[in-house]
């Protein structure tokens, strides 16, 4: 019993068997690329600081962004989420991490990110303790591959100082 | 197909199969382009179950030689007794 | 008489001797996806080692029938993670992205907000009614690998159970049918 069928049968198990070793192989090659990420990230303006009723000090800002991330990029990569946070410690929290403002960078050819943005979230926190606070702008970036192990990286840009009073 | 075309059928299968898996992953990393290695592995896997699915002429070139009738009744089966054919065919239904 | 006893005989004994292989041999099928699936559970450490994506809510990161493998591990969570998690009062799990943490000093609790990168606001309004934040116990795994289109197969059989049906009749039929 050697049928048409079941050699169809066959190839089509092998080979989805090989297509998902290649897959395993493109990301595995992915662990051996070594990126090297350029990023600098400045806050230029406090657009409103102030209390909310709820008593959680709030923050928008406004800051410049900007970045290469072109190698990132690798034949396995479908996009890259890049983003910034604010992070901070205080007596309540040992670590506050605040997204600020996110981007999907679709490929390597819009990779080169020069900007002068609005934070997308504002700076909330648990609490009241962003006066005089020191904050460290974090940028973090999440490559999302075409199939297989998804990337997480970080790099600590510059630390900025909110000022003592609110603002309204 | 023949014993030997099931053989080579497989073989074949197995050969192409990851043949063009290899050349699809090099052709996709050195073209930086993961849907091109996607493109060539599907061409390497309809090209392989064209030549390995249907049953070609090529697979049936070792027929198997059967014992021409006219000899075979010259070497008559052994007769064997009512009794005996029962026990023998349970046995071949069991290993069936 | 005897005789014709005797066949009958063997033909049953031989029956249910093939039957019970078959039925053994089905009971292998499902007892290794078990297995399979257990040890997952296992060794990702997460209750769904596997998810499929139901929602347009990742776009374009992930669509609607892609893969995502989970782990859960005591690493401590944060931004940027994708995490898969259960909010009280709802059936469906939901796959999104961490956008904010907040960690105690002393108990090391967490508290996270979470936003589908496709979504144009963060998630308070799918958590349970009055729900600020999600807890670490929230939390199913974080996505750390991924697949596209495979989970189609999944999405069609539970929105088509006539496919399913088919299918695992299908399958029976094979096993039941092929002989030795």
């Amino acid at each position: 019993m050697h049928s048409w069928t079941q050699r169809l049968m066959g190839a089509a198990t092998t080979a989805a068997v090989l297509l998902a070793a290649a897959c395993a192989a493109a990301s595995a090659l992915d662990a051996f690329h070594v990126p090297a990420v350029q990023a600098q990230a400045h806050v230029t303006k406090i657009n409103r600081f102030h209390k909310q009723i709820n008593g959680n000090d709030k923050v928008t800002l406004t800051f410049n962004v900007s970045a290469n991330l072109e190698s990132l990029f690798t034949w396995n990569t479908k996009q890259v989420f890049v983003f910034l946070t604010a992070e901070y410690e205080n007596a309540k929290n040992s670590l506050n991490q605040v997204s600020l403002w996110d981007h999907i960078v679709p490929d390597k050819e819009h990779a080169n990110l020069q900007l002068e943005v609005k934070s997308k979230y504002p700076l909330i926190d648990q609490g009241s303790s962003l006066r005089g606070k020191k904050v460290q702008l974090v940028l973090h970036w999440h490559v999302m591959p075409n199939a297989g192990a998804m990337i997480r990286n970080r790099m600590m840009l510059s630390e900025f100082k909110l000022p003592d009073a609110y603002s309204s | 197909m023949d014993w030997q075309g099931q053989k080579r059928a497989e073989m074949l299968m197995q050969v192409l199969l990851v043949a063009s898996a290899v050349a699809a992953f090099l052709a996709g990393y050195v073209r930086a382009d993961f849907q091109f290695m996607l493109l060539v592995y599907a061409a390497g896997v309809v090209l392989t179950a064209l030549v390995t699915v249907p049953n070609w002429p090529f697979f049936n070139r070792n027929p198997l030689k059967w014992l021409d009738a006219a000899e075979a009744e010259r070497h008559p089966r052994p007769q064997v007794s009512a009794g005996a054919a029962a026990g023998g065919k349970k046995k071949s239904g069991k290993n069936k | 008489m005897g005789f014709v006893g005797d066949t009958v005989e063997s033909i049953r004994s031989m029956q249910i001797r093939q039957v019970l292989t078959q039925i053994i041999s089905l009971g292998m099928i499902v007892t290794s996806a078990l297995i399979i699936w257990k040890g997952l559970i296992v060794f990702t450490g997460s209750e769904s080692p596997v998810v499929v994506v139901l929602s347009g809510s990742m776009e374009p990161g992930f669509k609607r029938g892609d893969i995502l493998f989970l782990h859960m591990s005591k690493d401590p969570i944060r931004t940027g993670e994708i995490v898969v998690f259960n909010v009280d009062g709802r059936e469906i799990p939901i796959v999104h992205r961490v956008i904010k943490v907040h960690e105690r000093q002393d108990t090391a609790e967490v508290d996270i907000l979470t936003k589908g990168d496709n979504n144009f606001g963060d998630d308070r309004l799918l958590y349970a009614h009055g729900q600020l934040w999600l807890q670490r116990h929230h939390i199913m795994g974080r996505a750390v690998g991924y697949l596209p289109y495979v989970g189609w197969v999944t999405i069609i059989m539970t929105e088509k159970p006539f496919i399913k049906y088919l299918l695992i009749g299908a399958l029976g039929l094979l096993v039941i049918t092929s002989k030795d």
